[in-house]
């Protein structure tokens, strides 16, 4: 017996749901915890790497943008040439520039800004968890803010594979600092036409 | 002659036409209406709304809403300033030279007098009338469906999918505007469906309704008027006739013309920023799949109607499909006009869960009557989890979660139903909750408490002057007693620090002047925040940050 175009999208679309549902129930907090301990720790290992790698990539990005408008700031005009290396960094930014100086500044100023808040919102978090680690987290309960692991073992084995991340932390953070006050300094002297 | 004689023998009389009821039957009948599905549905939307209403405070949000009503009883009108504190979440830009309230509007406030008038100055009067609005939206729900296709099955379906929508009835038990904007969304919906061209109290309702929807919050209603015009053009352009819309458009401007004056909506509107509009577009698009219609489910809709974007002849002839068409068009016309105001926020799109649980429940009958086992399926992931929503997001590696989440949240799959009935059944005290209790038994009458965030539910449970939190300048007649610095940093619309943090930073000495108290609970950011993103239904086992009260210390506790 063939089976009709009918046949096969009803069995694709109990099948696709079946999929959802299975995947669904496999990632419900009590049963997950239940099936995959491990993952608990492996997951706080994948968030702090994530974590780290998104404020590398926010730090350098708040970096350039400060350096870009101190550049703007210090030769003090809008009438400079529309540069390539620019134009692929900040391609919005630079198209602008000439149009609208003023409405560059304030975007470019309101963006940094953003990023900076980013950072730190991110480094106070990961701040916390530290801290959690620290005074040795004994559970895994499904209740627990950020997932830690259940045996001591297992914390001693997270505390070792995220070492180098607390090491990292106040070198990140001292580079926040330095960015925020070299932005503060710019704001602070605007941008005069 | 008596009524019930007439209903009991099936008199007729020029003025009365009555059925024949069956005497004898009528008590087994009556069971069968209190069985009725729509009314076990009711009685668990009532449950689930009512239930331990007042088992947390208010958190900011609503503060500022009972605040100000509390003001309306003192003034008769919401006045920011009640002669201790001053309530202001922008800096002070919500009020005139007067203290008037000119920022929001103020249905929303008079509505919380009335129940404060009513029930007292407690939590649960100020949430109940929102609570009952929400109830109101789940009969509205099935009676607009039922009464319009006659598809009782429906009608049901979508009724008890927003009963089970965890994010609506978070929503809804707020002491804020929400529920009332989706009620009077539904209203609006409802009398178009009716023959508002020939008759008249449906056309006025379309005009009361839209009107109250401005006073409800205006972002609501320039959000849902103009996409919900055009789309009504679009499909059912018969019944535009030109007098007639002329007029009900005439009288809905009068109603909200006051308003217009009244409310700075000019003045807030420098601080739309053209920059945050993709990511506004990006963030409500994300909201819309991760919580209210799932991602399979609007690709389907987007390939069925596919024809319907170039050529009228896509636009489906059954007056249900139409319908779902209709609503559709209104939410993605919805978001795009709201990614043009400067904050995004699910909040501004709750008018909307009942329109998507329509939508939900034509999509899960139409599966039920394509293939059994599929229906049942679907109704049961739409109905009991959230996984159709994060499940197909998680394959595609979108993911939308903000850093404090935790397992136990509606950002990951989970049974929403099961988190809200234990945040029911075993409250815990939020944050908001243990300041209130702290500085009730700690501070002493006509001491001032300076905090970072969290000032106004202290302004309204607590009898002490509360400066700080996001009002803007700070100014103290002298060192305030107490000092709360919140972990979490609040900045301005400009991303620059907010002048409490600022003033903490730069004018105070918390290590000289001031006794550090570190308190064994979490300084979560906001207490019983509605938003999914962020609403906790259990505590967090280790917390993150913990609370650190800092009271100032007098001279002989100074150490030289």
């Amino acid at each position: 017996m063939s089976l009709n175009s009918v046949t096969i999208k009803k069995i694709l679309l109990t099948a696709g749901l079946l999929l959802v549902l299975g995947r669904g129930a496999l990632h419900l907090p009590e049963l997950h915890n239940y099936l995959f301990p491990a993952e608990c720790m492996e997951s706080v290992v994948k968030l702090v790497t994530k974590e780290f790698a998104g404020i590398k990539v926010d730090l350098g990005t708040l970096r350039q943008r400060v350096d870009y408008l101190e550049w703007f700031q210090t030769h003090n005009g809008p009438d400079l040439e529309v540069s390539a290396t620019r134009l692929r960094a900040f391609p919005f930014s630079e198209t602008i520039r000439l149009l609208a100086p003023g409405y560059f500044w304030q975007v470019n100023i309101i963006l940094a800004r953003k990023n900076q808040l980013r950072v730190e919102r991110k480094l106070r978090y990961l701040e916390g968890l530290f801290k959690n680690i620290d005074t040795n987290a004994p559970d895994c309960r499904p209740q627990a803010g950020p997932a830690v692991p259940a045996t001591t073992a297992a914390a001693s084995s997270l505390r070792k594979e995220i070492q180098p991340f607390i090491a990292q932390w106040p070198i990140y953070s001292a580079q926040l600092i330095g960015l925020t006050k070299q932005l503060d300094r710019l704001e602070n002297n605007g941008y005069k036409q | 002659m008596p009524l019930s004689f007439l209903l009991a023998h099936g008199r007729e009389s020029p003025y009365l036409k009555l059925p024949k009821i069956d005497i004898m039957a009528e008590p087994s009948t009556r069971v069968v209406r209190l069985c009725s599905p729509i009314i076990i549905l009711l009685a668990l939307g009532a449950f689930l709304l009512l239930f331990g209403l007042d088992n947390r405070p208010f958190w900011q949000d609503e503060a500022e809403t009972a605040g100000l009503a509390k003001n309306v009883l003192k003034y008769g009108v919401p006045r920011a300033y009640d002669g201790l504190n001053i309530i202001s979440q922008e800096r002070g830009g919500e009020y005139d030279a007067n203290f008037l309230w000119r920022w929001s509007p103020w249905l929303q406030i008079y509505v919380t007098a009335a129940a404060f008038r009513l029930g007292g100055l407690t939590t649960f009067a100020g949430r109940l009338p929102f609570a009952l609005a929400g109830l109101a939206c789940i009969f509205l729900v099935y009676q607009l469906v039922r009464r319009n296709f006659g598809d009782r099955p429906w009608a049901l379906c979508a009724a008890a999918l927003l009963t089970c929508s965890v994010p609506f009835l978070l929503y809804a038990r707020q002491c804020r505007y929400y529920s009332l904007g989706a009620l009077f969304t539904l209203m609006s919906l409802y009398a178009f469906k009716e023959d508002w061209q020939s008759k008249f109290r449906p056309a006025l309702l379309l005009c009361v309704s839209i009107g109250l929807l401005f006073y409800t919050n205006y972002l609501l209603f320039f959000t849902y008027v103009l996409p919900a015009l055009l789309a009504g053009i679009w499909l059912y352009p018969q019944e535009f006739r030109l007098k007639r819309t002329t007029i009900i458009t005439l009288v809905t401007l009068i109603i909200i013309v006051p308003g217009l004056l009244l409310f700075r909506i000019q003045e807030q509107s420098h601080i739309m920023k053209l920059v945050v509009i993709p990511n506004n577009i990006q963030n409500y698009f994300g909201d819309l799949i991760q919580y209210m219609i799932p991602l399979p489910l609007a690709l389907y809709m987007l390939w069925r109607w596919r024809r319907m974007f170039w050529s009228r002849t896509g636009i489906p002839a059954e007056p249900g499909e139409k319908f779902v068409l209709f609503l559709g068009l209104i939410i993605v016309g919805n978001i795009i006009v709201l990614s043009l105001a400067p904050q995004s926020e699910h909040r501004y799109l709750i008018h909307l869960y009942p329109l998507c649980a329509i939508i939900l429940g034509w999509v899960t009958l139409r599966t039920w009557r394509f293939d059994k086992i599929a229906g049942v399926l679907l109704a049961f992931l739409l109905l009991f989890t959230n996984w159709l929503y994060l499940v197909p997001m998680d394959w595609l590696q979108i993911i939308n979660r903000p850093n404090h989440t935790n397992r136990q949240m509606l950002t990951y799959p989970n049974i929403p139903l099961k988190l809200f009935l234990t945040e029911l059944l075993f409250p815990y005290p939020d944050v908001n909750g243990n300041f209130i209790r702290f500085f009730q038994s700690q501070a002493r009458p006509g001491d001032i408490i300076l905090t970072t965030y969290g000032d106004l539910p202290l302004q309204f449970y607590t009898p002490f002057q509360v400066i700080g939190g996001l009002q803007g300048r700070v100014s103290s007649p002298r060192l305030p007693e107490w000092v709360v610095s919140r972990h979490e940093i609040r900045y301005n619309r400009n991303y620059q620090l907010q002048d409490s943090e600022k003033f903490i930073r730069e004018q105070l000495s918390p290590a000289t002047d001031y006794q550090a108290l570190i308190l064994p609970w979490e300084d979560e950011p906001f207490g019983n925040r509605p938003d999914p993103y962020y609403h906790r239904f259990v505590p967090a086992a280790r917390p993150l940050a913990q609370v650190v009260i800092y009271k100032r210390l007098t001279r002989r506790h100074h150490v030289p």
